[in-house]
């Protein structure tokens, strides 16, 4: 492909989005209404074709082509431009991205129908869409942090879409906070990686990467990674993510599932050169990754809400995902993040379905009984749930398998984040089965709710089909055979490559992994289905347990009575400060300028002889100063 | 042949007006004004054109040194030209509402943008002084152009009388740097300058020249005509007044202290910074006290007004600091004249008008005009991703520097006082409820569009700043070296 073609796809994959946001923005409400979300939908699909016309011609090249849009700005050697690095990293994100955001897209003009915010849902989805690729497109970091903020702008509007109600707006609020934090440590980040490398642009940071002081390095990747742990809800920040939930189902399965959480992965992998010269950085994030798969797939095996077991869940797959990047195989990250997408996108539209055809019912305890009402839905669902538990030949199986079997093979003591990967696999298969048995199987438990369900249109169902489809055959299409399948051929030259593969040792560890999910399953099926255990009398015997994981550990409690808590009397503390001494130094700073602005609003007195002597007096008085500035010499 | 090529947009602008003066006398009926404005908006695209922005042109000279035309020239022509054709888009219909002589009032706003564009190029006193008086001698007409408005006649009177005050002190000045290098060259009064030495009559020369250029400028404390003249004056020309004469002033000042003055430039730095810092501090201060949007606009243009100062103190940073003043006179023009032409959406009595509570629940009223209006106010505050944060950007980081923390330190402060007042204008407009009798609209579709374009070029220029910058850079170098 000649640079032009490149250059022209490579322009209309970003502001196909845009234009659709700006003509909804502006004429959705009182002209387009309902058209808006055909015009975001077709915009979708431009992009997304834009973005496979790139993927296919650029399939036999290897080094990195950089689009340069425009110098935003020089200032001597602060330069950034408006550019973007079109790689195979940033092609492989642009695919998932524009792809799974048109099939949103479609399933949201259903979902959406009767919502007297159409034309807002369908200015704010596109907008978040073209942040999103600006974020995986940019060549610098500026950039990349320019998408980064716009998708948290996005991401604040959508959660609290509904503003009436009150648990939006407060959710809202709360993933804004705590993605500030990240967005601070990323900040630093970038700011240090400038101090350091007197540029932002990856080419040149990477290039350079030996100048820099290991600390310093370490230093620069932890900031980084903090910003990551905000994006992409990770211990410590992890806890805005379910509550995200409030917001519309499309958007959890977009923003909240299949692209914007998987920002911090994708910037992580991005900076693998930074980070694999870190020192500890790398174990670090692997430590945070898996604790966090861990952390949340317990909590996930208790919850009652279908979206917040799907919320649970993702946090813990993106929890695998830093895993894979902290033990040194960004590839398989990236191979999960890609599968990821397409069966938690359908889990969550398939949630989504269900939950409109019971008139916004979330609670899986008035739920049961529904495959023979929603058969679209429940098939889609099970094939996304069944990828979710990483069970073989599914797509969730070859990504997972590969990062738990690339902590294996380093080694060192490694082990044992693979033997956690494994146990969180069955716990995986666990949720997922309860989930889909509770809400699909068994005898209704709300009899009225059953008699109203009813499956979603056509224009709901279809790009279920298209996800499953996706999420069943993803896993073999990509990455067959393991550790050199398409994505590593692909992804293989920007990332310097492992040891030889070892196909008996990783036959092995793949078969524990799948006796690991089936095991689950059934687990979980035996406890459903059979009540053998009878899951009362579990969590009656194990009191203590369940009511830990109930309350989430009591992580989101210490947040909100000890760290918020402390916060606000932090807070309350330097307002008290602030009323006392700052406000009232500022209040009478303000009343002194006021004062002071009126009494000298008084010199304009308005008479032109008043006016000509202080021309007289400020001349003298110039003149004067030259003077005594002479003198001094 | 080739003196009159140089001075092509000139010509141009020229043109234009007497050809203004004549579509008056010869259409009649009820589409004149509108073929008037057509007229004068196709003759400055043409002048535009003639200006050729973006092709860098290698400095040369013309008329025997009097005329220079280089990239500063360019620069500030092109600006001009843009300048006047915002205002005569925003005048148009505010004219005819008011019965204002429209075609002398286009042909006056002609010829004194055509003495701007003069001291644009002017290399020698001679013809800087005559830019000057040409710019400004039309710019007392318009003020008074609302013959039967009292507010209207007392700003142009108030104007004239210190104007022609500080003109007489102007050229005392260039008498004296006359007198003392036998030259009205501006390079061969560097020349001169520089062997002379520094002496008690150098500095009295200074200081003339010093205090006349601020005067034009509206620099503290030689702005007191400043609020009386664009408060009285009919709002197109306050909005035309209130940014072309000023940018006029900088170049005059540029072209002067930066090449006539370059040995002394140790001794006006210290003076340039001293005066912005009292010019940004007043004017915002001041401007926080004013209930009346058009005056609180006048303040604050005063304020403005010391943050380009505080680049020209700032000439030890090289080019660079330069390049800032040109920036933020470009986008100060842009964003200014647009505020000003957003007052003129409420078809409010007199000249004097737009009082705080006038705005009251605009955004409902008129949501167009609104939003254009708070994205030129908060380009004005300095926020991003406007034009208005680069210019702050680009004139604070050479006085840093330069070594002028402590001025850097006062614009940082006086930038969080000017958010104040600016942004109440959008409390106003978008969260109080009219009160009593809200002023009716005035039908402002050409006021609409000069809104519209000027908030749109702050946003764009916000995003895509280089090409402009660049261009600043470009343009200051020949000047300051």
């Amino acid at each position: 492909m000649d640079d032009t073609t490149l250059r022209v796809l490579a322009t209309i994959v970003p502001l196909a989005p845009l234009a659709a946001f700006a003509i909804n923005v502006f004429f959705g409400r009182w002209r387009l209404q309902h058209l808006t979300g055909l015009i975001a939908s077709a915009a979708l699909a431009i992009s997304a074709l834009a973005a496979t016309g790139i993927l296919l011609g650029t399939l036999g090249r290897h080094d990195a082509a950089i689009v340069m849009l425009y110098r935003w700005i020089g200032v001597g050697t602060f330069q950034i431009d408006v550019s973007f690095q079109i790689d195979q990293l940033s092609t492989l994100m642009m695919l998932v991205v524009t792809w799974i955001s048109f099939l949103i897209h479609v399933y949201s003009m259903g979902y959406m129908h009767d919502d007297h915010g159409y034309w807002r849902f369908f200015s704010w989805l596109p907008l978040f869409v073209f942040f999103m690729l600006v974020l995986v497109m940019a060549d610098n970091y500026l950039l990349m942090f320019v998408g980064w903020e716009g998708v948290g702008l996005c991401s604040y509007l959508l959660i609290g879409f509904w503003f009436e109600k009150p648990a939006p707006q407060a959710a809202a609020n709360k993933a804004f906070w705590m993605n500030r934090i990240g967005d601070w440590g990323f900040m630093v980040g970038v700011i240090l990686i400038f101090l350091t490398f007197g540029s932002l642009a990856f080419r040149d940071v990477f290039a350079k990467v030996g100048i820099a002081q290991s600390e310093l390095l370490t230093a620069i990747c932890l900031f980084l990674f903090l910003g990551a742990t905000g994006k992409s809800a990770q211990i410590p920040l992890y806890t805005w993510l379910p509550d995200a939930m409030e917001g519309p189902t499309p958007v959890s399965a977009l923003i909240h599932a299949a692209t914007m959480v998987t920002a911090g992965v994708y910037m992580t992998a991005r900076s693998t050169p930074l980070f694999a010269e870190a020192g500890p950085a790398l174990l670090v994030v692997a430590v945070i990754g898996t604790a966090t798969a861990v952390l949340a797939a317990t909590i996930a095996l208790v919850q009652t809400d279908i979206k917040r077991v799907m919320a649970y869940s993702t946090v813990s797959q993106l929890g695998y995902m830093f895993l894979g990047v902290g033990v040194g195989a960004p590839i398989a990250a990236m191979f999960h993040l890609a599968t990821h997408a397409f069966f938690k996108a359908l889990l969550f539209l398939g949630s989504g379905s269900v939950i409109h055809a019971l008139g916004g019912q979330q609670d899986m305890r008035h739920m049961g009984g529904l495959k023979p009402k929603l058969p679209i839905t429940y098939w889609t669902m099970l094939i996304g749930g069944l990828a979710l538990a990483a069970i073989p030949p599914l797509a969730g199986f070859w990504s997972k398998d590969e990062i738990v079997n690339s902590a294996f093979f380093r080694g060192q003591g490694y082990e044992w984040f693979w033997a956690i990967g494994v146990t969180t696999g069955a716990l995986t298969a666990f949720y997922t089965m309860r989930m889909l048995w509770l809400t699909f199987h068994g005898a209704p438990r709300d009899r009225h709710l059953y008699e109203h369900a009813h499956e979603s249109p056509r224009v709901m169902t279809t790009p279920l089909i298209a996800l499953a489809v996706g999420a069943a055959l993803a896993g073999l299409v990509l990455g067959w055979p393991p550790d050199a399948g398409w994505v590593h051929q692909y992804l293989g030259p920007l990332f310097e490559r492992a040891e030889a593969i070892d196909y008996s040792r990783i036959a092995v560890l793949a078969t524990i992994s799948a006796v690991a999910g089936v095991l689950g399953l059934g687990l979980a099926w035996l406890t459903y289905a059979r009540r053998r255990p009878d899951p009362e009398r579990v969590a009656r015997t194990f009191a203590p347990l369940y009511t830990l994981l109930v309350n989430k550990w009591y992580l989101d409690a210490f947040y909100d009575h000890n760290v918020a808590g402390a916060f606000r009397w932090l807070f309350g503390a330097s307002w008290a400060f602030d009323l006392a001494f700052i406000d009232g130094f500022v209040n009478k700073l303000a009343a002194g300028f006021q004062i002071g602005g009126r009494n000298l609003r008084r010199l304009q007195t308005g008479i032109v002889g008043n006016y000509a002597l202080t021309i007289v007096l400020g001349l003298l008085f110039v003149g004067a100063a030259y003077a005594y500035l002479r003198l001094r010499q | 042949m080739n003196d009159l090529l140089a001075i092509l947009p000139e010509l141009a602008v020229t043109l234009t007006a007497a050809v203004v003066l004549v579509v008056d006398l010869a259409v009649k009926g009820p589409g004149r004004l509108r073929a008037l404005s057509l007229v004068a908006l196709a003759g400055l695209l043409v002048a535009g054109i003639a200006a050729r922005p973006g092709v860098i042109v290698t400095p040369y000279t013309a008329f025997n040194g009097f005329v220079v035309v280089d990239e500063f020239t360019q620069f500030f022509r092109v600006l001009f030209i843009v300048l006047a054709f915002i205002a005569v888009l925003a005048a148009e219909e505010y004219s005819a509402r008011r019965q204002l002589p429209y075609a002398e009032l286009i042909a006056t706003l002609l010829f004194s943008t055509l003495g701007a564009m003069t001291i644009a190029l002017s290399g020698d006193l001679i013809t800087l002084f005559v830019g000057l008086e040409l710019m400004t001698i039309p710019v007392y007409v318009l003020a008074g152009m609302q013959r039967r408005n009292p507010f209207s006649n007392e700003a142009a009177l108030k104007y004239f009388l210190l104007g022609a005050f500080s003109t007489a002190i102007l050229l005392y000045g260039f008498a004296w740097l006359y007198g003392l290098t036998g030259s009205t060259e501006l390079r061969g009064i560097a020349a001169g300058l520089a062997s002379t030495g520094l002496t008690g009559p150098v500095l009295v020369a200074l200081a003339l020249v010093t205090v006349g250029l601020s005067f034009k400028a509206a620099v503290v404390p030689f702005h007191q005509w400043t609020p009386d003249a664009y408060d009285g004056a009919p709002t197109p020309v306050t909005a035309f007044m209130s940014v072309a004469p000023k940018a006029a002033a900088f170049a005059a000042i540029l072209r002067l202290v930066g090449v006539a003055l370059q040995p002394l430039q140790i001794d006006w730095t210290v003076a340039f910074a001293v005066l912005a810092a009292l010019t940004m501090t007043l004017g915002n201060v001041v401007a926080l006290a004013q209930p009346s949007v058009k005056r609180m606009l006048a303040y604050s243009s005063i304020a403005h007004t010391g943050y380009i100062a505080a680049g020209v103190a700032a000439a030890q940073a090289g080019p660079q600091a330069w390049a800032g003043v040109l920036f933020y006179a470009f986008a100060y023009g842009l964003m200014n004249i647009g505020a000003f032409a957003a007052l003129m959406v409420l078809d409010t009595e007199g000249t004097r008008g737009a009082a705080l509570d006038d705005l009251r629940g605009l955004a409902r009223r008129a949501p167009w005009p609104a939003l254009a209006f708070t994205v030129l106010l908060i380009s004005l505050t300095g926020l991003p991703p406007t034009v208005g944060f680069w210019a702050k950007v680009f004139v604070f980081l050479p006085a840093l520097d330069a070594g002028l923390g402590w001025l850097a330190v006062i614009m940082a402060l006086n930038a969080a006082l000017a958010a104040y007042y600016y942004l109440r204008v959008v409390v106003y407009m978008y969260m109080l409820d009219p009160e009593g009798a809200v002023p009716d609209l005035a039908p402002a579709r050409l006021v609409g569009a000069a809104v519209g374009l000027t908030a749109i070029a702050s946003i764009v220029l916000g995003i895509w700043t280089d090409p402009l910058y660049s261009w600043a850079v470009s343009a200051a170098a020949p000047i300051l070296r």
